[in-house]
């Protein structure tokens, strides 16, 4: 069942055109990751699903229902935790998260304490005083207590340290297990990589990539380790072939994924000894993407 | 000692820099206001009778608790100006103190910015001296400032030994505010709490100088506020006043210096409170959000505005008099009626303008909450535009409504006891209610302004303004009707000297309506900024 969705948005702000032809779909159950670099237009795009922007072009629906003219019916059903968390500063860190909750109706006081506990979160204190961390850690609290279906995540963690990011990936996971869906939206890459089921890329507006990340990694190159009995001439000229170093008679590589058969096949003309490979990891990956797109738009 | 105050002479530049704009808008407005003040008293009282009746009027106890203990005699000019500014400059001068010595002591150790600036290699003590010396160049400014321009206007009655003390008076009372500031800045973990408690021992200080000046003397001793009308400025020149001023700040501003040598930083001497663990139901309604947020500001509006209600009610016996000597205040009644009936009228339609504020601020507080982002966080719950605009309006328009009601009750009470030709309570609120459909109005253009062109909401505060100067200058402008009649005041019918005009209040309340629908229309469709 489809929980999201995102038609061929378009959003412009004045002459500049934040989002162009934005497409997106989140099936019930998955961990979506939406990665960019910063102004790429992820906020845009998330404050378009939560009805806080309308869009120029196209179409939002959450649940089957419009982003826009429902959103309050729709908000029921979600829970949001933005990248930089701003709360009232005179009501206490607990006062804030009650007031959250309720806003969407009842909720569980054993749930939301919990929470609280399992993010060592101080409730006494008056909002003014709490770190950026600490000021995420309401929304994450009010996020993972309430009994939402989508969970709409933008670079939630940015302010946290790694025993809570560990707590945050933890709640995250439990969430997913209970048949929810999430929304991730994050630089952080790696992050991306532990927790999403499918990722989508966007820069500059536009979705330039989306996929599984198995997908995504058989559009790229593996980083290759190779030590050989004799040393494997014309290895420079293969093609598929990128970035070769040679230190103490190891080769180290990248090879294209779809030319691995030739590499390996001429390699081992040449006696293999150790062979090590490592998948691209999402950074990778991403500069890939980038380094590319940024050659092209030079030519 | 040197060591500790490294890095001062870098400090105190780029500090008085940051600051400079604000202390200079604040140094102008005290000398523009004593200064025109000053040039317009001696046309006031040009006779020694009307000196005379004027010292009448200061024999009232509500008179002596409002602006302190009078003088023997009223020959100087001097002495008459002296008596109704000493005291309220004093207190202005102390708000440019309190709030330039907030913000430079615990707002910039709240904002990091004394942390960054603590790692360099800087010395303990150099931040707070670096801070004292931006205050005492404040200070010592506004006295040249001062006594520069009142010696330039050359004006019968002030004396140069009683300009020099009048200046030094506000000069060390800014001084000593400034560093009890300072001292405050150490027990509170916030500049907020800083600010409040200043401001409270301000406050505390007035109240003690009242009850001290009416009946127990010792009181005023004890109070700085007292300690003012004792110099007897342009007569007496008294100077152990500036004396006691100078040593207690310095006796205060030893303790402050101990206390930052010792204080962590971050911390407070006080133990902070700790919080509510839950929200109260009440808080956990849109609307009960909205009011707790505001709470602070609209019983703050209240005291001041039902205080005011109480000084204006205790001179309604002394009205006669007051009045019939005073040609100042002639001018402002010329309407029908007795002049108690008069007054009321006018006082109510001057008190109206004061209520639009709280109205304002309170609806506008929808707009300052999305540029802080924060309905941002209720958006994306399930709260709909049209309930959190609800939620503001509605509180608005109970301060609208609920105001004006609590100051006719009081105004009526204290002014029944004292003056035995006090008008009918119906009268009277009649005289105060009116101007509902009014504040309804102002907030209407409010509603119209955040939902179509929520960049210029601010724009609702030119119709205050312009209320104000038709009310204060239209008399005396010989402004034209039409002129006046842009302001929405004017439509209000003046009960009890004018017949009530229900069609014209119920139009009036009829286009607020109006406006606030459609303001809602425009809030329901638009993009929010955060």
């Amino acid at each position: 069942m489809t929980m999201l969705q995102l038609d061929r948005i378009t959003k412009k702000f004045g002459d500049f055109k934040a989002l162009d032809q934005v497409s997106l779909e989140l099936k019930e159950g998955e961990i979506y990751g939406f990665i960019g670099p910063n102004g790429a237009g992820k906020s845009t795009t998330i404050r378009i699903l939560l009805g806080m922007l309308k869009a120029t072009e196209g179409r939002a629906t959450l649940f089957g229902k419009d982003a826009w003219k429902d959103a309050a019916e729709i908000h029921k059903r979600c829970a949001y935790v933005p990248g930089d968390v701003y709360v009232w500063p005179n009501l206490t860190g607990g006062e804030v998260i009650d007031v959250l909750l309720k806003m969407n109706g009842s909720y569980s006081e054993k749930k939301r304490d919990e929470w609280v506990e399992r993010f060592q979160f101080d409730p006494t204190k008056k909002a003014r005083s709490y770190s950026k961390g600490n000021r995420q850690k309401i929304a994450l609290i009010a996020a993972f207590a309430s009994e939402a279906d989508l969970f709409i995540l933008d670079e939630p963690t940015s302010g946290l340290d790694p025993l809570m990011e560990y707590t945050f990936q933890q709640g995250v996971r439990e969430v997913k297990e209970a048949g929810k869906t999430v929304l991730l939206s994050s630089h952080i890459l790696s992050e991306v990589e532990k927790l999403c089921d499918r990722v989508a890329i966007i820069r500059q507006g536009k979705i330039i990539e989306r996929g599984t990340l198995k997908d995504l990694r058989h559009l790229t190159r593996m980083q290759m380790q190779v030590e050989t009995r004799e040393a494997p001439e014309g290895l420079a000229q293969l093609s598929g072939i990128h970035q070769l170093k040679e230190t103490e008679g190891q080769f180290s590589f990248q090879a294209d994924t779809d030319h691995m058969e030739e590499i390996i096949n001429y390699l081992s003309k040449y006696g293999v000894r150790k062979m090590e490979s490592t998948p691209p990891t999402l950074e990778d990956l991403f500069m890939r993407h980038y380094e590319e797109r940024s050659s092209e738009e030079n030519a | 000692m040197k060591r500790h105050i490294k890095g001062t002479g870098i400090l105190f530049p780029i500090l008085m820099r940051q600051h400079r704009l604000r202390l200079l808008l604040w140094l102008a407005g005290l000398v523009l206001v004593t200064c025109s003040v000053a040039y317009a008293y001696p046309g006031m009282y040009p006779d020694q009778a009307s000196r005379e009746a004027y010292s009448i009027t200061m024999e009232n106890p509500a008179m002596i608790a409002m602006l302190g203990i009078g003088y023997e005699h009223y020959q100087e000019i001097g002495s008459l100006f002296a008596l109704e500014m000493l005291l309220f400059s004093a207190i202005a001068v102390a708000i440019m103190n309190i709030l330039l010595m907030s913000r430079l002591t615990r707002d910039d150790e709240e904002n990091g910015i004394l942390e960054l600036v603590q790692s360099k290699s800087v010395g303990r003590l150099s931040y707070l001296t670096a801070s004292f010396m931006v205050m005492l160049s404040a200070n010592i400014l506004l006295i040249i400032l001062l006594v520069t321009a009142m010696t330039a206007m050359r004006i019968d009655g002030f004396g140069f030994s009683g300009i020099v003390l009048y200046s030094s008076l506000l000069g060390s009372f800014g001084l000593l505010f400034g560093t009890l500031t300072a001292f405050f800045a150490h027990l509170a973990t916030s500049s907020r709490g800083t600010s409040i408690f200043s401001f409270g021992a301000l406050f505390f200080f007035y109240l003690l100088r009242a009850i001290g000046d009416v009946e127990v003397t010792f009181l005023s001793w004890i109070s700085p506020l007292g300690w003012l009308s004792r110099a007897y400025v342009f007569v007496g020149n008294n100077s152990l006043p500036v004396v006691l001023l100078l040593v207690s700040s310095i006796g205060i501003g030893m303790i402050a210096f101990i206390l930052q040598a010792k204080r962590d930083i971050g911390d407070g001497l006080l133990p902070e409170r700790a919080g509510a663990m839950r929200a109260s139901a009440f808080l956990k309604t849109k609307i009960g959000l909205g009011i707790r947020l505001q709470r602070t500001m609209i019983l703050m509006w209240m005291i001041g505005i039902l205080l005011l209600n109480i000084v204006f009610a205790l001179i309604l016996g002394d009205l006669e008099a007051f009045f019939l000597e005073n040609e100042a205040m002639q001018a402002f009644l010329t309407g029908d009626g007795n002049v108690m009936e008069q007054f009321i009228v006018l006082l109510m339609a001057i008190m109206a303008l004061f209520i639009t504020a709280p109205v304002i601020i309170s609806f506008l507080r929808l707009r300052g909450e999305e540029k802080a982002n924060r309905t941002e966080l209720l958006f994306s719950r399930a709260v709909s535009r049209m309930q959190l605009l609800r939620a503001y309006l509605v509180s608005a328009i109970m301060i609208a409504v609920v105001l004006p009601t609590l100051q006719a009750i009081t105004l009526w009470s204290v002014g029944f006891i004292i003056s035995e030709e006090m008008m009918s309570f119906a009268d009277v609120l009649g005289a105060s209610v009116v101007y509902i459909p009014a504040l309804l109005l102002v907030l209407g253009i409010a509603v119209l302004l955040i939902g179509w062109l929520p960049k210029a909401t601010s724009l609702v505060w030119v119709f205050l303004v312009y209320g104000f100067i038709v009310i204060y200058l239209g008399d005396i402008l010989e402004l034209p009707d039409w002129v006046r009649n842009l302001s929405v005041y004017e439509y209000i019918p003046a009960y009890p000297n004018e017949e009530l005009s229900y069609p014209v209040l119920l139009i009036l309340s009829g286009i607020s309506i109006l406006m606030m629908v459609i303001g809602a229309l425009g809030y329901k469709r638009r993009d929010m900024e955060g």
